[in-house]
């Protein structure tokens, strides 16, 4: 778990934090010179020439793909498994998802949940950023 | 499978699949989406000195309903 944490904007230092339960699995594989990064959960796969671009890569696109789930108010397939043989990656780690909540005072009652994302569709506009921390960090 | 491909040509194979391509947070990230039986489908890929990589076009044929497993084949698919 080399990653380092990203710092929240300034702005929003004093905004909530909630912790989504559910992880994100990330795999790492090498190819060719480059690292490959995926959230086995979602297929979501970011590309390097280091391990930590590569997951950086797959933590921007990740923070993309949840908020354009959350701009739909229609059903949305959400999780995405990658296939078989990914899944068995020796190189793994386990992350839990941040969202950065602009307003304290607007967010999901209760502990939000990965299988239950659609419940931060009504505090949309009030998220700041979406990350990705080691899990029990 | 496997040769260079721009992400011009992607755009174009996606259009005309009626997978929608959006600008994501950073110049070099794109949101796909498609509805699909009604439901949505939502992918994000990256692109890389405007070439977009194999794996990418793999996972997002996948996401789409659009490898050869679902009657799409490779001719198919990038043909022009």
């Amino acid at each position: 778990m080399s990653q380092k944490r990203r710092e929240p904007p300034r702005a929003v230092r004093n905004a909530a934090v909630i912790t989504l339960r559910g992880p994100v699995t990330a795999a790492y594989r090498r190819s060719q010179g480059l690292w490959y990064c995926t959230a086995l959960q979602f297929d979501i796969v970011g590309v390097g020439k280091t391990r930590d671009e590569a997951f950086g890569e797959m933590r921007d696109l990740f923070s993309d793909y949840v908020k354009e789930v959350l701009a739909d108010s229609g059903p949305v397939r959400f999780f995405n498994p990658s296939e078989a043989q990914e899944w068995n990656v020796k190189k793994q780690e386990t992350y839990s998802v941040t969202v950065v909540m602009a307003r304290p005072e607007e967010q999901p009652s209760g502990r939000a949940s990965l299988s239950d994302v659609g419940q931060l569709r009504p505090y949309r506009d009030a998220i700041q950023c979406i990350d990705l921390v080691p899990a029990g960090a | 499978m496997g040769r260079p491909f721009s992400f011009r040509e992607f755009k174009r194979v996606m259009a005309r699949f009626g997978v929608t391509v959006k600008q994501g947070s950073k110049s070099t990230h794109y949101k796909l989406s498609k509805s699909i039986r009604g439901e949505r489908r939502v992918y994000t890929i990256a692109v890389h000195h405007n070439e977009v990589l194999d794996v990418y076009i793999r996972k997002t044929r996948r996401v789409f309903e659009l490898p050869p497993e679902n009657g799409v084949s490779d001719a198919a698919f990038f043909s022009k």
